[in-house]
């Protein structure tokens, strides 16, 4: 039995399976197709329409396959490890992310398969398409690290330019350039750099901001500040009496205005200045475009007075004891004796003690200061030893105060009488007062007294006089002339019996009282001459005409020396004090 | 499976009642069902990148194959075990002058259960005979896919499956006894296979025509 099943398994079935029994298939179809042509076009553009493109930021960029009729299979994007990819659309987008660790152009790939339409296996399964490819340059750009160089310098005109470096690359940044909000327009071009040059710009620190937008939206601002001092002024003696006046030279080119004295884009020029004239000088800065009536816009005001030193004294000078003696209000009431040099002071304008007005003789034997309506009278060891009451202050008006050798001292008073107080030893008298010829006053007119007291000398309108008043009761008319013939007069300080004229054009020195002519000095062309003062110390005259001071050696009527200036003031020692300042013409008068 | 060894050894272990047994070789046509198996293929035929494929075998009927063994417990009723073999297959195909597709699938089917028939004695030489099997499938399924673009790229993908099922089958059968011992058959039946019932994807089921011999001693 067990054989007849193990027969049945073993034998039987296997026979089966070995006969080939299992169904065969069979059968194909085929299907007949034309085959494509070998190419199609097809094109594929991007929405940034360059060849090479700079992206700075995410960049969403769109794209589109043109088929020409045929249907687009897919897209492929690719750039560095980045691929996208679009079945089936003939368009689409993708966003262009930089990796700014790039450096250099890099390519942008874009392959489009447009199928057949043939419909074969091949087509159906995307594997018989038409393919296309462009490739694009594509480069990072760090905006963010970029250096726009927004700066300045002075341009070959002298104009302050701004400048900045735009990445020409990106052509959407813009730049503008303003100066406390108003806009600088740009001047030029060249390269990736704009300039703007600003003609208005004449000095000082001026803020410039430059706003950089990009696609019109505000991206960043630079500000800068370049600060060209405004200039200074200097001023150089170039001797007595001229100067050479400069101010800072500057890489900005301006137009200058220094009163109305110098005009145009200089930096110096030489001036005549008057020795002892202290003067403002302004001087105006403007644009190198300057046109009359502008304003300027910055102004440099300064005072200078060409050479010597502040020496506002009430002084006077003695050349018997050769001294000066001073009234300062650091010594008031009392009166000192200074030093030759004759240092520098400056009277204090307020505050200060007040300060006598000053006389002296020449023999320094007896000195005369005037205050508030009270003469006095210091002896030569300047120890006070007289107050004499003229008037309530504010009530009289002296002129022409003058100090003898022989204790007269004169003045015209209050338009009316010329006074003569006696501050001397003599007890005979105290005072004489006469009347000249008061409807021969003018304005300037002169009086003179003579050195020893005993002659009066009358410059007015018409007339000139000479009185006597040598008995210090009557004055008597010794000389009259035209006043025409006598411009000005000074009773000579160290001849009693000499009166100096200055004429026009000439000084002459006439004896007195009979007025004969002694000498003269002609000084043509100068015009009217005034006599200023005799440095009794070297018997130099000092004159002035309109534009000159001169000084004339009396002994031999000698021009020693002439300057520009025309002040007058007063000469002792060869000092020239004028406008309060003090010049030493030593040098000059050697 | 087990149990089905199990049940043919207690089978196998019974007294013979008399002194027959009888072997049985019965090839014959079968038709198969195979709902499931053609709609899949129906499925792929279309769903291949909307390439056109056709459908060029679609599970047709073919030759099987059955043996059995059986004990006469008397002189008219016969038990046993039957073993049979099925096989049927579908092609999906397409092809042009830039690749071909092609997807082949083979079904087998191997039956092995209990034969059990009543014989009616017509005459000294023909028997009518009603015939129940019932037994286990099992089924394989062999798909090769192909695909070919030509001068691009080509691949082939092969995929082995099985199922299990069990089968119903009543036959009848009339047999012409030849010499002592030696019958020819001829039956027809309907082969019932439970995949239907499971919506399982392979289905047997379907008509049995069969011509056979038989050997009685």
């Amino acid at each position: 039995m067990n054989r007849i099943i193990k027969l049945f398994f073993y034998i039987l079935v296997p026979t089966f399976f070995f006969m080939g029994c299992q169904f065969e298939l069979s059968g194909d179809f085929f299907r007949e197709l034309s085959k494509p042509a070998a190419s199609h076009k097809g094109e594929i553009t991007l929405s940034l329409d360059q060849d090479s493109i700079i992206i700075y930021e995410p960049t969403k960029v769109n794209y589109s396959v043109n088929s020409f009729g045929l249907k687009c299979n897919a897209i492929e994007i690719e750039y560095l490890k980045t691929k996208v990819t679009n079945d089936f659309e003939s368009s689409g987008s993708f966003m262009l992310t930089p990796d700014f660790s790039v450096n250099g152009w890099i390519d942008l790939k874009a392959t489009f398969y447009l199928s057949s339409g043939s419909g074969s296996i091949a087509e159906k399964l995307k594997a018989e398409n038409y393919v296309g490819t462009k490739t694009w340059k594509v480069k990072f750009f760090n905006l963010n690290a970029f250096d726009f160089k927004f700066q300045y310098h002075v341009n070959k005109d002298g104009i302050l330019e701004l400048f900045w470096v735009k990445p020409s690359c990106i052509s959407s940044v813009e730049g503008k350039v303003t100066r406390y909000g108003n806009e600088v327009l740009q001047s030029k071009i060249s390269g990736d750099t704009l300039f703007y040059a600003d003609d208005s710009y004449c000095g000082d620190m001026q803020m410039y901001n430059l706003s950089i937008t990009v696609k019109n939206q505000a991206y960043k601002g630079f500000s800068l500040s370049p600060n060209y001092p405004y200039p200074e002024l200097k001023f150089k003696s170039l001797g007595l009496d001229s100067c050479l006046i400069s101010w800072t030279p500057s890489p900005i080119k301006r137009y200058y205005k220094l009163n109305e004295l110098y005009a145009g884009f200089g930096n110096s020029f030489k001036y005549k200045c008057t020795p002892g004239d202290l003067k403002a000088y302004d001087l105006y800065i403007y644009p190198p475009n300057y046109k009359p009536g502008q304003f300027s816009t910055y102004n440099v005001w300064t005072f200078y007075q060409n050479g010597g030193i502040k020496a506002d004294y009430r002084f006077t000078y003695s050349y018997l004891k050769d001294r000066f003696v001073l009234s300062m209000g650091k010594d008031y009431p009392n009166i000192t004796v200074s030093d030759n040099n004759i240092p520098a002071y400056d009277n204090p304008a307020n505050g200060g003690k007040p300060e006598y007005q000053l006389y002296g003789n020449n023999q320094g034997t007896q000195y005369v200061g005037l205050g508030y309506g009270v003469l006095y009278v210091f002896d030569k060891d300047l120890n006070k030893t007289k107050e004499i009451t003229l008037g309530v202050p504010g009530q009289f008006w002296f002129y022409i105060m003058q100090l003898t050798d022989n204790g007269c001292f004169a003045y015209y008073d209050n338009f009316k009488e010329y006074v003569v107080n006696n501050v001397g030893s003599d007890p005979s008298w105290q005072q004489f007062r006469f009347k000249p010829n008061n409807e021969d006053y003018q304005m300037g007119f002169m009086t003179q007294i003579s050195v020893m007291g005993d002659h009066f000398y009358w410059l007015g309108k018409n007339y000139f006089y000479i009185y006597d008043i040598s008995d210090h009761k009557n004055a008597k008319i010794v000389y009259s002339a035209p006043s025409s013939k006598v411009g000005s007069i000074l009773a000579n300080p160290l001849n009693n019996d000499e009166l100096i004229v200055g004429q026009d054009s000439k000084i002459e020195v006439y004896s007195s009282p009979d007025f004969k002519l002694k000498k003269q000095i002609s000084l043509p062309g100068v015009g009217k001459i005034y006599i200023e003062n005799v440095d009794t110390y070297d018997n130099y005259l000092l004159a002035s005409s309109t534009n000159y001071s001169h000084i004339i050696n009396l002994e031999n009527m000698k021009e020693v020396l002439r300057f520009g200036s025309g002040l007058g003031g007063v000469m002792y020692r060869k000092q020239l004090f004028v406008n309060s300042y003090k010049i030493d013409l030593t040098p000059y008068l050697k | 499976m087990k149990k089905t060894l199990l049940a043919l050894f207690v089978l196998m272990s019974i007294p013979i009642h008399a002194q027959s047994i009888r072997i049985t070789y019965d090839p014959g046509f079968g038709t198969y069902s195979m709902a499931n198996m053609r709609a899949i293929q129906d499925y792929t035929s279309k769903h291949i990148n909307g390439l056109p494929i056709q459908k060029v075998v679609q599970f047709p009927g073919y030759i099987n194959h059955s043996a059995s063994v059986g004990f006469y417990l008397d002189k008219n009723i016969l038990i046993g075990i039957n073993a049979a073999y099925v096989t049927t297959g579908g092609r999906n195909h397409l092809s042009d002058y830039s690749g071909e597709y092609k997807m082949d699938m083979i079904l087998n089917g191997y039956q092995l259960g209990i034969d059990s028939e009543y014989i009616f004695n017509l005459s000294k030489k023909v028997d009518f005979n009603a015939n129940f099997k019932v037994g286990y499938i099992r089924s394989t399924l062999d798909v090769n896919e192909f695909l070919s673009v030509y001068n691009v790229d080509s691949k082939n993908s092969k995929e082995h499956l099985s199922q299990d099922s069990f089968f119903l089958e009543p036959n009848v059968s009339l047999s012409y006894n030849i010499i002592r011992g030696i019958e020819a058959r001829l039956g027809i039946g309907y082969n019932l296979d439970t995949s239907v019932f499971d919506n399982k994807m392979i289905d047997w089921s379907g008509l049995r025509t069969k011509i056979g011999v038989s050997y009685s001693f």
